[in-house]
Parts: structure tokens; C-alpha cells; sequence
């Protein structure tokens, strides 16, 4: 607790007092008494009686991942592939529009909905129409980046249908394809003033056996603004691949390696991470349970949440595991203590549990 | 230091909601984790660009070269939500780096610590997030 304060306290007293539009206090939403945002209060509605989803929203990324069944084999191939560059190709790596990729229904969004259109407006600085004048959809629509979006009510539920993808884009960030067939149906349901609750299904039948969907609940975020975020930097100068980085390790002593076996949590993402460190024929292999589906490098874990991922030694102490840097810190004799997860924005150390 | 790391993940546990998504990426694909490295210098540019921020820091070798190092860091916009400007990094600040060196072992490293010489860390687990929805 003591930690927890001092920490408050370092993150408090670097922030200046001036955050300018950051901080301004959203207009037109219920209140509880001590002025926060009543994000249990009902979902308003607009002059045409429907739920009105206008407001900026963000949402954790979320947890898309088919089931390698439900992908037809050139595209498990595919993502087998692209898993071994560290998904360097991925269009959000690139630079390039995120197109109808799962992870993009996170992150934040400004809606804004008229009876006639409802535009969605991302970070990125991409968009989306969803044309709610009653047109249909095109049989053979020009491709594009986002596709093209015709909304309809079931109720107070917001059902989207899309089509005219182009085959460049992702549908989820583990490297799965989707060709031009590729139709997506978006279930929106606010439940409450607070939160929006979306199911969306991918049907591509030349690129998977079945469709398959993904659930993400998006909250109000009040009293803030979005901030543009342009991808500048792309992933071009990336070097190496999972084959590779596994060749040429060092040699560390199979009684070393036994005393960095067990398991190891803390908290990455906002989650709580389990790393369950073991040998496996005479290697160290790391199983992620919890927050394994939070970004961060996880990419590379690919589609198989359940597949250990080997830690290849790099020297006495530091591994390289999918894409991620691994150390084991250790006592006086040799025992590890703690296992620190390198990521590009830091380290993440998890302590020893057993 | 065990404080200080321990304070540093909880740091990185407040900033870091679950409410993000936030663009990491493989941290092997451009950096070497047996390659760390501790850069004392003074900032030359900063980049505010997504999906990481970008420091420039001339780096004064002990033969008195001095060489200018790129460190790549936190979501820039998780700076500005915490209410931070560009005037609040003024060229030739001393800047402590703790990180990895590129693979490619030029002048480029990541920065897991940038610390100001007054101890202010402003980068620590940065990501583009809002504050925790209240558990």
C-alpha cells in the first residue's frame, strides 16, 4: 500500500496542471452527486426514439483469435509465416489502414450518429460510414481499405453489415488473412450510458471453413479527448525471425537452468500474468496464462494461446522468448528470484510464487 | 533498487489499464537483449510520433567523441495525457538512458528507464490508455 501511494504520488507529481482540452468536463451526461460520470445511467436515445452512441469510447484490444479450424490451410500457413517475421508485414506495422482488423475495435473512437449516417472516426485518422438511409450493399463493390457499411435497428440493437474489403488488411493481428469475399456483420448494443457492448463476425468462405467472431465492450470515456495517433514510424527496418534468433544460442548448464524453474506473476497490461517457466527436453519453455491477450509483443505468440514458447538462451541469465526478452534475476546461489519481461516500453518483472 | 523497481511496475500497472491498445510490438525484432546499455547525455530532439516516441541524445564517449543516439520510448500521447508539453523537455537536458542496444549496432538503442538528471522519469510503461475503469 505504502508502494502503491508512492508510486500515486511520482505519477501525480509529474503531471503539471495544465491539460488543456484533456481535462475538459464533458457536457450533456448524468452525474453522481460527487460529479463523476454516471456510467450506469440509461442509455440515452435520439430525436428518432433509437440509442444514440455519439461520444468518444475506448476500448481494451480484444481477444480475437479463430480457432485453426475454423481457417482454411493456406491461411493458418499464412499466419504461421508471418508469426515467424514478428509480423512485420502486419498493415498497422507498415503504416498502412488497419482495414477491419480485430484489434482496431479497440482502442479509441469518436462515434457520431445522425438518423441517416453514422460515422466512426479513429485515431489513426481513418473512418467508417455506416449508411443507415436503407441502401443495400453492392454485389461487386470496388475494394477499399474499410470497406463499405450499411446499418439497420433490431430493436435497440445497431446491426452493421459490410463488404468491399480489399485483401491487404488483417482481421486479426496474429497474421490471419482475409481475401475480397470477406463480409463482416457488427452487433452494437449500448446497455448503459457508460458502455457499448459489440459482437463481430468475419464470413469469408475462401479463407475459413466457418465464421467466426469476437466480443469487445467499449467504455465512454468522459471528461477527455482522443488524440491523434499517425503511425510514422514503419516496420521496415526489422530485422531477423523466430528461426533465426533460435540458432546460435549459448550453452548454459542443465543445473542452471533448473534453478530458474517455477512459476512467476505480476502484472502486465493491467492484468495479472502467470509465467510458468519449465524443461522440456532439455530447454526452458515459458507458458503465459492470464493477460495473454493483452498486446505487447504477445503477437508473436501467434494463434496457439496453449504453446509454450521456448526460451533460448542468450546468456547465463538472459533468454529470448517469441519476440521477447527474458532475465532471470537470482539470489546468491544461482535460484532465481524474479523474471523480467523486456518490452520495448520497459520492463515487467514478475516474482517468483513457487 | 528493489524499491525503486517495485515502484516502477506499479507505476507501470496504474498507467497501464487494460482499456488500450496500444501498438508494442516485438521488442526482438529490432532490439538485443544481451546488448544493454546506460547513455548519460544531452537531448538534441525529441519526436513526438506514434507509436513510439523518439529522443536524440548527444552521448559523450570517454575519448571525447560525442555521438548522437536515437532511443526509442514510451506512446508519446500517454505524455501529453499526463499533461506534459514539448517545453517540457528542453534541448540540452541531461537525460539518463537505461536500455538495449539496436540490432543492427549502430547508435540506437530502447529506452526501458529515460530519466531527467533530477530523477523524473516520464516514460515509465507509457501507452495511450485512459485511467482504469474503477474494479
Amino acid at each position: 500500500m505504502r508502494l502503491f501511494l508512492a508510486a500515486l504520488t511520482l505519477v501525480m507529481a509529474t503531471t503539471p496542471a495544465t491539460a488543456q482540452w484533456l481535462d475538459r468536463k464533458t457536457p450533456g451526461i448524468p452525474r453522481k452527486a460527487d460529479g463523476t460520470a454516471n456510467l450506469a445511467a440509461p442509455a440515452p436515445r435520439g430525436a428518432d426514439g433509437k440509442p444514440d452512441f455519439t461520444g468518444v469510447w475506448n476500448a481494451p484490444a480484444p481477444a480475437a483469435r479463430p480457432d485453426l479450424t475454423d481457417l482454411q490451410p493456406w491461411v493458418r500457413d499464412l499466419a504461421a509465416q508471418r508469426q515467424q517475421e514478428y509480423h512485420k508485414t502486419r498493415p498497422f506495422y507498415q503504416c498502412l489502414p488497419s482495414g477491419p482488423e480485430a484489434e482496431k475495435f479497440g482502442g479509441w473512437r469518436r462515434v457520431l450518429q445522425t438518423p441517416a449516417a453514422i460515422a466512426i472516426l479513429t485515431d489513426d485518422l481513418t473512418y467508417r460510414m455506416i449508411h443507415m438511409d436503407g441502401r443495400k450493399l453492392e454485389a461487386d463493390p470496388a475494394p477499399s481499405w474499410m470497406g463499405y457499411s450499411v446499418g439497420r435497428w433490431e430493436g435497440d440493437t445497431l446491426v452493421v453489415d459490410s463488404n468491399g474489403f480489399n485483401d491487404k488488411t488483417w482481421t486479426s493481428r496474429y497474421g490471419v488473412s482475409h481475401t475480397e469475399a470477406l463480409k463482416t456483420t457488427e452487433r452494437y448494443r449500448r446497455t448503459d450510458f457508460g458502455h457499448l457492448q459489440v459482437e463481430v463476425t468475419y464470413t469469408d468462405p475462401k479463407a475459413y471453413t466457418k465464421p467466426w467472431s469476437f466480443n469487445v465492450t467499449m467504455r465512454l470515456a468522459v471528461d477527455t479527448e482522443m488524440l491523434e495517433s499517425v503511425c510514422e514510424r514503419s516496420s521496415e527496418h526489422w530485422e531477423g525471425s523466430l528461426t533465426e534468433s533460435s540458432k546460435g544460442s549459448v550453452t548454459v548448464p542443465p543445473d542452471v537452468l533448473a534453478r530458474y524453474v517455477g512459476v512467476y506473476s505480476g502484472v502486465y497490461g493491467g492484468n495479472k500474468r502467470t509465467i510458468d517457466v519449465s524443461l522440456s527436453g532439455g530447454q526452458l519453455v515459458a507458458k503465459i496464462a492470464g493477460g495473454a491477450d493483452v498486446e505487447g509483443g504477445l503477437g508473436a505468440a501467434g494463434l496457439d494461446t496453449e504453446g509454450a514458447r521456448p526460451l533460448i538462451p542468450r546468456s547465463q541469465t538472459q533468454f529470448e522468448g517469441l519476440g521477447l526478452g527474458y532475465e532471470f534475476i537470482v539470489d546468491a546461489k544461482g535460484v532465481a528470484t524474479d523474471l523480467v519481461e523486456i518490452h520495448i516500453s520497459g520492463p515487467y518483472k514478475f516474482s517468483r510464487q513457487r | 533498487m528493489r524499491a525503486i523497481l517495485a515502484i516502477a511496475v506499479f507505476c507501470a500497472g496504474l498507467t497501464l489499464s487494460a482499456a488500450t491498445a496500444w501498438a508494442h510490438h516485438s521488442f526482438a525484432a529490432e532490439f538485443d537483449a544481451t546488448k544493454p546499455v546506460t547513455l548519460t547525455g544531452t537531448l538534441t530532439r525529441m519526436e513526438w510520433v506514434n507509436p513510439h516516441g523518439w529522443l536524440y541524445i548527444d552521448v559523450k564517449e570517454p575519448d571525447g567523441k560525442v555521438t548522437n543516439w536515437a532511443v526509442e520510448a514510451g506512446a508519446p500521447n500517454a505524455l501529453l495525457r499526463r499533461g506534459l508539453r514539448k517545453a517540457d523537455f528542453p534541448i540540452g537536458t541531461e537525460v539518463v538512458v537505461t536500455g538495449y542496444r539496436a540490432k543492427s549496432g549502430g547508435p540506437t538503442a530502447n529506452g526501458q528507464n529515460v530519466s531527467f538528471k533530477d530523477g523524473r522519469n516520464f516514460f515509465l510503461g507509457a501507452a495511450d490508455a485512459p485511467t482504469p475503469e474503477p474494479k
